[in-house]
């Protein structure tokens, strides 16, 4: 009826868009699976390239641009701006994005977004909630201010040398380039440029060290001396596992090894490859084992719990506890392929001689890249049940194991032994529980009479209420940025109330109010009442194995008090028989608090003590002793000192994962 | 104590009077600087004057006048005459003062000058460290700049690491100016490198030695045969130190000075090409190396002056990075202009310590007494320098064998290590950093039950003024323990007639270590002495 469809008016015309095209899922986006060095190489070309899924939306914009990320190509030692992608254009959408080319900037920016993206993604499955960047501060006549950052901006070509970090104040991450020697990658040709921004592992790496940030951004006081190196660590193990993710590598390999299975060693070598593109990365893996100088062959390092006695420095350390989480991963993966074995054997588990069948292959790599993608989880939700300030090797593992407990009761895979036997084997324990048993890795339950007075400063489950966000993963940024400040401020309330002095009691906080004439080292209100800060208020929402959803209210809320290296200067401050000055370094203490939003119970209470003189201690002593024998710490300042004094308020601005970065390259030189 | 007896350095007393057997060593308070001089007793009974460096860092309060002081007393002390001088090595803090106290130094007899092979004109790799050592001076000359005109903290603290060197004068910078044009003439004026300072003082006592040095066998070697002091018996002088072999001296990425010709950019070229094309200037005069330097080919540019008005993408730069100060507020804060920058500090830290490898270190050796002890002057040598003194072997030849019946066991040989088991005296390298004095292969090795360590450091200055870890609190607490208690600090002169006993050392041992001490109990206290027998 051509006639009728003539007739039609023209407000009708979008009828046509009644057959909705779908949201795609995803976008897909080229690049390098390990960096451009492999590509060079025949028989690693094609493991290299791999097609990276991130969450796709509407509007990305030149740069890349979306709503978490932006890329901003600005290369100031080249005096050169390069021409942003834009990723949205047809003919890239149509093929899933740029080849990958060392030499167009414009792949080098689509392979930034693609991978910080594809971590972002991976932070958010398992926390099951929207990831914010770590506010800024901005002091506004002498007040600090927090302003909201929303997105985390991308350099990813901002520095002239072997070297890439995530930088704090500018909530940037900054990527480096340099000319390859011709001795240390022998795939270059000499003069020819590296560029750490395609290095898979250096962009998730330093993703990580802003989404930790953003998650804990007390998580950079150096406060003890595993503080750096687990943020190091965790950074290293998301960049690792993330990599395990990407069945496409871990086919090859096992096809090529046959699995290697009597002793995994291909994982670890695999490890070991990822680590080695750029040499400073390489270090965290060491732990897991090392190319044997004899034979040439890769070697696993046995674990020697002696280890982390010796270690004290923090990427040794950091190594160390990827070497802890590898094992973990290495024994459940081992035994979740038992079955495929033995039915790939006749039940013998022996496999003949030749090529293994193309299904094993699959199914192993599934396997290894379900495992991993477990071990990610695992080793992110924990960031949720650590203490908020001064948090060790041994919290860190309490959190593993609480955060796994609460998500998964039934342990049906022997998870959470695997990892106890792991972190026993590399001699981290926790100082204070009495055997490595799950029950008392768990963390602290308050008593009855603890929840009561919880319950009487939450006002049950309604009043709970109040203190939750609107927060899930498609939630503006924003708004729940404004909503959760409102939070905060409405817990404040609370626990500054008289009323509630047995709650901050049960929280471990200290709320004694000091008379109006007295001095000691806590910093306090003009009341006399310790100074608290809420933190983080913050939502757990998950969905368990066995489809439970557990939604837990996380809050985070620390105290301070003034440290000075003299102890006896110390002693007086805190008696008051000296007025407080400008201390040497701000000792934190605090709580964090994870309540069930169904009951208002609070589940954990993981605190650190603001009043414990052993914690004040270990730092004044780790702050002293100096984080090494470096030629940096003497001239240009050591990060861990030089940080608490900034945390002192004399307002320097400091990138301690810069310095840190940059200490590790001064060891190669 | 009976100690006021024993000391009695008065002010008309202000010759040095070297012991009948042994030597007297000297060590004075230059600020934050080494300065050493030594007296021995030659044959006839005359007095013989060694001095080891004379300098203090450019930075401390007051250094040229101290200088002069300590100039004066010098040449009271030797009536005018130094049968040696020692350079280690051209660090400010090592050699300013032979500038600062010239009026002294330019009026005295001097006859020898000891100066490492390094210092050797006709020496190839002499030749090459000194070509690289410009090229590198010179990028973070401008890097420095570049970076205090950003504001950036760490141009300051770069600036006192190239303190150390010469041919650097601090930069001031008048005003900012906003636009990068302006900035890039601002820093192109202040930049043009300096005469060099040290360099002139070494100059200088090249001039006044009177045994000029000519022949590449006057300068010092390691391993070259031990000689004696003129007219010194008893007294043997090795030269353990700068190693010949170079890597061990670089023990750092390599800056291969022929790539400067070359397609192919190594190292720190590329950052040093760009840190210098930022103020102007292009890196030893190659137009194109900076160009050549950059990541990308040409054509991909957008050049940084030509952004703003760029048709397609002028706007999104301008939103998302902005352009002059002030322009846009709320991107200032995440500018990276600086950052890159602080690659510099590597560059500085390493080119610090390849001078500081260079150190001439030499081992005196008292070879009647038994066995033998010597007397370490390590200069600032680090990690590569020291590793290499354990590969050193000396034979001893038949006419100055006297030495080799002492090395039990050894026939005739003597090691480096042998060397440092036997010392008495310890000059702490570097004035006392954690990188100057090696572990298991240095201190640990001195068993001597006799030694005695002396640090020439102002820590005070060092940590509150420039905040640096001088001395180290840890080597300090080990040679405190390896010397039990006799340690000897130019910052710590005694204002009273003894030094308390520390609590490593026994009533006896101290006694005895205070009888051999002398100090200047004048009100500059510009000295302290310690008598080797």
């Amino acid at each position: 009826m051509p006639e009728s469809c003539e007739k039609r008016p023209s407000s009708m015309m979008p009828q046509l868009d009644v057959v909705k095209t779908p949201i795609p899922p995803c976008r897909r986006l080229r690049a390098f699976a390990f960096d451009p060095i492999l590509s060079r190489q025949l028989e690693t070309y094609e493991v290299n390239l791999v097609t990276i899924e991130v969450p796709w939306e509407d509007d990305v914009d030149y740069g890349p641009t979306d709503s978490y990320l932006e890329v901003v190509d600005y290369d100031p030692a080249s005096q050169a701006f390069y021409a942003p992608v834009n990723l949205n254009e047809p003919k890239l959408l149509a093929q899933d994005g740029l080849p990958p080319s060392e030499g167009n900037p414009q792949f080098h920016q689509q392979m930034v977004y693609a991978v910080a993206r594809k971590t972002i993604d991976h932070f958010e499955q398992a926390l099951g909630r929207r990831a914010l960047w770590s506010s800024r501060h901005t002091l506004v006549n002498g007040i600090y201010e927090e302003e909201y950052v929303e997105r985390l901006r991308i350099y990813p070509h901002a520095l002239r040398e072997a070297n890439a970090y995530y930088s704090s104040a500018k909530k940037a991450l900054l990527f480096g380039y340099f000319p390859a020697s011709s001795t240390k990658y022998s795939q270059d040709m000499p003069g020819e440029t590296v560029f750490a921004c395609l290095s898979h592992d250096i962009v998730a790496h330093e993703t990580t060290h802003a989404l930790i940030d953003g998650l804990h951004p007390r998580f950079m006081e150096p406060s003890n001396m595993d503080v750096l190196a687990l943020h190091e660590a965790l950074a290293d193990v998301v960049a690792l596992f993330q990599h395990f993710t990407y069945p496409g590598v871990l086919k090859n390999q096992i096809a090529r090894t046959r699995g290697n299975l009597q002793d995994q060693s291909f994982l670890g070598e695999l490890a070991f490859q990822f680590g080695q593109a750029l040499g400073q990365y390489g270090a965290l893996r060491s732990a897991i084992g090392d190319i044997d100088p004899q034979t040439k062959k890769w070697t696993a390092k046995l674990p020697d719990p002696g280890d982390i006695l010796q270690a004290n420095e923090p990427h040794d350390r950091g190594a160390i506890f990827v070497a802890a989480v590898f094992d973990a991963f290495l024994t459940i993966y081992k035994s979740r392929i038992q079955d495929l074995l033995r039915l790939a054997t006749a039940g013998t588990g022996i496999l003949n001689p030749g090529e293994i069948s193309s299904d094993l292959v699959e199914r192993l790599a599934e396997e290894a890249a379900k495992t991993s993608g477990h071990i990610l989880n695992i080793c992110i939700r924990a960031l949720d049940y650590c203490p908020p300030v001064d948090t060790d090797f041994g919290d860190y593992l309490r959190a593993l194991i609480t955060a796994d407990e609460s998500l998964v009761t039934y342990d049906s895979q022997n998870y959470r032994l695997a990892i106890i036997d792991a972190f026993r084997r590399r001699g981290i324990y926790p100082h204070d529980v009495r055997n490595l048993s799950v029950e008392s890795l768990l963390w602290h339950e308050p008593t009855e009479i603890e929840q009561k007075e919880f319950e009487l400063l939450f006002h049950g489950p309604d009043g709970l209420q109040k203190l939750f966000p609107r927060w899930n993963r498609g939630s503006d940024p924003e708004k729940v940025f404004l909503q959760t400040r409102e939070c905060r401020r409405t817990l404040h309330q609370w626990f500054m109330d008289p009323g509630a002095l047995a709650a901050a009691e049960a929280a471990h906080l200290q709320m004694d109010k000091l008379d109006k004439n007295k001095t000691d080292a806590v910093y306090r209100d003009k009341d006399g009442l310790p100074e608290l800060e809420v933190h983080s208020i913050r939502p757990a929402r998950r969905i368990g194995p066995g489809g439970q959803t557990v939604t837990e209210l996380v809050i985070e809320m620390t105290q301070r008090r003034r440290g000075y290296y003299d102890a006896e200067k110390q002693r007086k401050v805190e008696s008051g028989e000296l007025a407080p000055m400008e201390p040497d370094f701000v000792f934190r203490g605090g709580c964090t608090l994870l309540v069930d939003l169904e009951t208002a119970r609070v589940r954990y209470c993981i605190y650190k003590d603001l009043s414990s003189q052993n914690r004040i201690e270990r730092m004044r002593k780790y702050l002293q002793s100096g984080s090494g024998p470096s030629l940096q710490a003497t001239y240009l300042g050591d990060p861990g000192k030089e940080f608490s004094q900034f945390n002192g308020e004399q307002g320097l601005i400091l990138e301690p994962i810069a310095s840190l970065h940059r200490l590790r390259r001064e060891e190669e030189m | 104590m009976p100690a006021k007896e024993i000391i009695a350095p008065t002010a008309t007393d202000t010759t040095l009077v070297p012991p009948a057997k042994g030597v007297a060593v000297r060590m004075y308070n230059t600020g934050f600087g080494d300065c050493f001089l030594l007296a021995f007793r030659s044959d006839t009974g005359e007095a013989r004057y060694v001095l080891i460096d004379c300098g203090v860092h450019q930075k401390w309060t007051g250094g040229k006048e101290r200088l002069m002081l300590v100039a004066s007393d010098i040449a009271k002390a030797t009536n005018n005459h130094l049968h040696v001088i020692a350079v280690t090595h051209e660090h400010t803090d090592h050699i300013s003062g032979f500038l600062q106290g010239e009026s002294s130094f330019g009026k005295m007899k001097i006859d020898n000058l000891w100066l490492a092979w390094t210092e050797d004109p006709s020496d190839p790799v002499a030749k090459q460290l000194k070509a690289q050592y410009g090229v590198k001076i010179r990028a973070l000359n401008a890097a420095v700049s570049r970076l205090k005109l950003a504001g950036n903290p760490l141009g300051e603290r770069l600036e006192g690491i190239l303190d150390f060197e010469p041919g650097l004068e601090s930069n001031q910078n008048s005003g900012q100016s906003p636009d990068h044009a302006d900035e890039n003439a601002a820093l192109a004026s202040t930049t043009s490198v300096s005469s060099g300072r040290n360099a002139n003082a070494l100059s200088a006592i090249r001039s006044w030695v009177d045994k000029k040095l000519e022949r590449p066998e006057d300068y010092r070697r390691p391993g070259e045969a031990p000689f004696s002091l003129p007219g010194v018996k008893g007294v043997k002088c090795y030269v353990l130190g700068p190693p010949k072999d170079i890597e061990s001296l670089k023990k750092l990425e390599g800056l291969n000075e022929t790539y400067l010709s070359h397609a192919a950019i190594d190292g720190d070229m590329a950052f040093m090409a760009a840190a210098s094309a930022a103020t102007g200037a292009a890196l030893s005069g190659d137009d194109d190396l900076f160009n050549r330097s950059n990541p990308f080919d040409k054509d991909l540019v957008i050049p940084e002056n030509k952004a703003k008005g760029h048709p397609k993408f002028g706007s999104f730069f301008a939103k998302h990075y902005g352009f002059s100060r002030g322009e846009k507020m709320d991107q200032e804060w995440r500018w990276i202009e600086s950052d890159w920058l602080e690659a510099a500090g590597q560059i500085a830290l390493s080119i610090n310590s390849m001078t500081n490898n260079t150190s001439l270190v030499l081992a005196f050796e008292l070879t009647e007494t038994n066995p033998p002890k010597v007397l370490l002057f390590a200069g600032d040598a680090q990690v590569g320098n020291w590793l290499s003194w354990q590969k050193l072997t000396w034979q001893q030849s038949v006419e100055t064998g006297t030495a080799g019946a002492a090395t039990d066991g050894a026939k005739g040989r003597v090691t480096g290590a042998d060397l440092i088991a036997r010392t008495v005296l310890y000059k702490v390298g570097h004035h006392g950093s954690r990188n100057a004095t090696l572990r298991e292969k240095g201190l640990e090795m001195m068993a001597s039950i006799e030694l005695v360590a002396l640090i020439p450091v102002d820590e005070k200055w060092a940590k509150d003024v420039m905040g640096w870890d001088h001395p180290d609190e840890k080597l300090t607490a080990r040679l405190m323990e390896m010397a039990r208690g006799r340690v000897l600090r130019s910052d710590r002169i005694p204002e009273s007639g003894s030094i308390s006993k520390p609590m490593e050392a026994t009533d006896k041992e101290w006694e005895s270590f205070q009888k051999r001490l002398q100090w200047d109990a004048g009100p500059e206290r510009l000295w302290i002495q310690y008598t080797v027998t």
